[in-house]
């Protein structure tokens, strides 16, 4: 029994716990569920008040800030808060095994906001890993990010001459490959082919760009327009107060119509390029929601 | 290091358990917080003794308490959102019971969700138990069906809270009273039916909107219809079929929906301008009564 006594104590010395320094060990860690209860409740307001009463405490154990910033940036993330989630998760340090997944999901939320340079950034300045797959992980969502920044040398670079092992991302890398071809290949259509087209007849131009639907409703509107106006220089002659309205109305909607078509090319293009952009930006997100679930 | 955290946190809970816990949170901490009005500062205390306090009816009084300072904050709907997390809980006896979908309904009603408020009113009406939130369900369920317009039932409900309180016979007759007088016929709020309305005007064109008492806007209707009839049978009249055909008719279509569609906004602001009125008045006289 006393040897057993000696062993708790010298546990207790060896951990240096003093009563004052143990209880503060205790109320922190309470602190700690506390402020994870709030998160998990989404009572956000309260959870950043009390995570910022808790990193007040200058002697706090970083594990715990670490831990905070985490499931903070988690609970923000599954609520679609992204700005926040992005806050927290960055701020989780490499002394967590949390890190990758918060520095991942970190990097994937500014992708996802447009600002490619800052996702990067932080995609390279994740530390190499003895994880080989986590440093594949990496390798594939540069080559990513790469593509969505148009910079297909890079992408090429990373993504062709590296052999990718891990199945999830072999898949993955194989469809980037496919959008990239994709990429490069949605040339801008000729405006003034699609104006003079509209020219010819109403709608034919926006047939050239692809927008069937916009064509027929075109095709109806100015025919309508031009019958009415038609009728009206017929019955009343071109001087009649009618046939001037109605010939300014199919007038308007003629030129609305080619002015229409030449700026749908434009639009269109950039229709599709949206839609390859999101491609990309769900196949770079697929290997992590793999890796990390 | 990063595969340190595992075995510190276990190292953590196994000393935490051993030596027993701090105490982190006080009751009376969030109820001078609360007297003193700092309501989400005890809103927040109350969520930390809900959390750290294992007896289920201690966590039910914090979770109430918590609601009741969003509620004293104004924010009724996050005190509902408060009280909805003991909805679950199977526990709950039938008086739990009515003083949480009591408290329910009157943050719902406050919120101005009167559909989902009544049917927390209609749940108490289903318990077998009579105390003062039963009665008090009552009162509350007639000022909902009050603002659905629905004054023959709040008539009822009003007269059902007078006869299950224990008020003095005094204050029961002026309150019947009360009731009686306002809820007569000939005073309801004039209120006007949409459907009949809406009939109306496609009937005969802007009658409707002489029915919501909008004679300028029927006025205006009328003669746009008409300037648009005129101009169709003007065109053909000159012989301009296709402009009659197509134009003439889009401007008749254009303005007969459109006298028929507006009533959709105008009859119910004409029902809220009028029943609002009423109600403001019965409630204020009612509770002036009920305090006395």
């Amino acid at each position: 029994m006393k040897f057993k006594v000696f062993i708790f104590l010298f546990f207790l010395k060896n951990f240096d716990l003093n009563a004052q320094t143990f209880k503060d060990s205790i109320r922190d860690f309470d602190n700690f569920n506390f402020i994870i209860h709030l998160s998990k409740n989404k009572l956000f307001t309260e959870a950043e008040t009390e995570a910022e009463k808790l990193f007040s405490n200058s002697f706090i154990n970083p594990l715990y800030k670490d831990s905070v910033h985490y499931f903070l940036g988690m609970e923000y993330y599954n609520e679609k808060k992204t700005n926040e989630a992005l806050k927290h998760l960055t701020e989780v340090s490499d002394n967590v095994f949390f890190y990758y997944k918060a520095h991942y999901l970190a990097g994937n939320i500014n992708a996802e906001n447009n600002k490619i340079d800052s996702a990067i950034a932080i995609y390279k300045s994740i530390e190499e890993s003895t994880n080989n797959s986590l440093n594949e992980l990496n390798r594939f969502e540069l080559s990513g990010l790469y593509l969505l920044n148009k910079n297909y040398q890079l992408f090429d670079s990373l993504s062709k001459n590296f052999k990718f092992q891990t199945p999830e991302i072999q898949e993955e890398i194989q469809n980037l490959k496919n959008y990239s071809i994709i990429e490069q290949k949605i040339k801008r259509k000729s405006p003034f082919i699609a104006g003079t087209l509209s020219a010819i007849l109403p709608g034919l131009g926006k047939v050239y760009t692809g927008n069937n639907g916009q064509a027929l409703s075109s095709f109806l509107t100015c025919g309508l327009f031009g019958i009415v106006a038609a009728e009206n220089y017929l019955r009343m002659g071109i001087k009649h107060p009618q046939t001037i309205f109605f010939s300014g109305l199919f007038s308007l909607f003629y030129i609305g119509n080619i002015w229409g078509s030449a700026v749908s090319v434009q639009l269109v293009k950039i229709e599709k390029q949206h839609e390859n952009k999101h491609n990309i930006l769900v196949s770079i997100k697929v290997p992590i929601n793999k890796f990390f679930r | 290091m990063r595969t340190s955290t595992i075995y510190w946190l276990a190292l953590k809970f196994l000393l935490i358990s051993f030596f027993g816990k701090a105490q982190l949170f006080s009751i009376e901490k969030a109820d001078s917080l609360f007297e003193n009005r700092a309501y989400l500062l005890a809103a927040t205390e109350y969520e930390r003794c809900y959390f750290f306090i294992k007896n289920d009816s201690v966590r039910f009084d914090m979770v109430t308490k918590r609601a009741n300072c969003f509620k004293k904050n104004g924010d009724f709907f996050e005190s509902y959102k408060n009280l909805y997390r003991l909805l679950n809980n199977e526990l709950l006896n039938d008086s739990s019971k009515a003083f949480l979908w009591y408290e329910c309904a009157l943050n719902l009603y406050l919120s101005k969700y009167y559909n989902d408020a009544e049917k927390y009113c209609l749940r108490i009406a289903s318990l077998p138990i009579s105390n003062k939130n039963t009665v008090n369900a009552n009162l509350l369920h007639g000022f909902i069906l009050n603002e659905k317009n629905d004054y023959f039932q709040a008539n009822y409900k009003f007269l059902d809270f007078i006869n299950q309180s224990d008020f003095a016979l005094e204050k029961k007759e002026n309150l019947k009273k009360i009731v009686s007088s306002s809820y007569k016929k000939e005073n309801f709020p004039k209120l006007k039916s949409l459907k009949k309305a809406r009939r109306l005007s496609k009937i005969i064109p802007g009658a409707g909107l002489f029915y919501a008492k909008r004679h300028g806007k029927a006025l205006t209707n009328i003669s746009l219809q008409l300037l648009a009839v005129g101009y169709t049978v003007l065109n053909l009249y000159l012989g301009n079929y296709i402009t009659a055909a197509t134009v003439g008719t889009h401007l008749i279509r254009l303005f007969y929906t459109g006298g028929v569609n507006q009533l959709n906004e105008i009859i119910p602001l004409y029902n809220y301008k009028n029943s609002r009125k009423y109600n403001d008045k019965f409630k204020d006289t009612f509770l002036n009564e009920l305090k006395r």
